[in-house]
């Protein structure tokens, strides 16, 4: 199975627990693989679980230690 | 009890399509790691959504995940029915999937289920999953096969029933094994 998207993996992934694949989302198929940006982002605001944004890496003095 | 009655309107636009889609998942009680519940009545801080519906999604054991069972289109029900006395009542669900065909896959489904517990997710016509089963009261499967007759349906009828109270799944069903 692939990865998300290089793309779509820049600004999200996969729930916890969960891996890229087939999913069924109000009545329709979802192959995470294949989704485009904005379809991640449609999904994303439809209430699609399965997609996490990213998190932006932290600034501070920890991030530039 | 801190929850109060809401108001039951028309649908005033709303689609209400009836009956099922036709493709929905099951799963064997010992393949979740941790399956989700909806709140009780008397859960604290339970609301009006948590009690009717899981909005988180279950996980998986590693390798496991739904599997999809396809069911013909106008031949199959879901029924939540109430059962008991007055003052003791409770639910019962009864589904009902026609699945086509005659094959080994098929034949090993039938004897796997006819044999395990698990939960059933059905999707409904407007495309919202249904799940069926929780971990106190799973659902028992009788799948039986028919040959019918040269003008009938030949296939699976899959009846699924348990205890309890159908709650609305909004993650989906999943078909990808967890990693």
């Amino acid at each position: 199975m692939n990865g998300l998207k290089k793309e779509v993996a820049e600004k999200y992934q996969v729930l916890a627990g969960h891996a890229v694949g087939e999913y069924h989302f109000k009545g329709r198929a979802i192959h995470l693989d294949r989704i485009s940006v904005d379809e991640a982002d449609k999904l994303v605001k439809q209430g699609f679980h399965y997609l996490v944004p990213v998190e932006a890496p932290k600034k501070g003095k920890a991030a530039e230690a | 009890m801190t929850l109060v009655l809401v108001d039951l309107l028309p649908p005033n636009g709303a689609e209400n399509p009836s009956g099922l889609a036709t493709m929905h998942g099951v799963a064997l009680l010992p393949d979740f790691l941790t399956l989700q519940a909806a709140d009780d009545l008397a859960t604290v801080g339970a609301t009006k959504d948590t009690i009717g519906s899981i909005s988180a999604a279950h996980v998986f054991n590693t390798g496991k995940c739904m599997t999809k069972i396809y069911g013909t289109e106008n031949m199959g029900d879901v029924t939540d029915a109430v059962v008991g006395s007055p003052d003791s009542q409770g639910g019962k669900i009864t589904v009902t999937l026609m699945c086509p065909g005659l094959t080994s896959d098929r034949q090993f489904m039938k004897r796997m289920l006819n044999s395990a517990v698990g939960i059933l997710f059905t999707t409904q016509a407007d495309g919202q999953v249904l799940q069926h089963g929780s971990e106190l009261f799973p659902c028992h499967f009788k799948v039986s096969w028919k040959s019918d007759k040269n003008e009938g349906y030949r296939g699976y009828t899959i009846e699924a029933s348990c205890y309890g109270n159908s709650v609305i799944y909004t993650p989906g069903l999943n078909f990808t094994p967890a990693a």
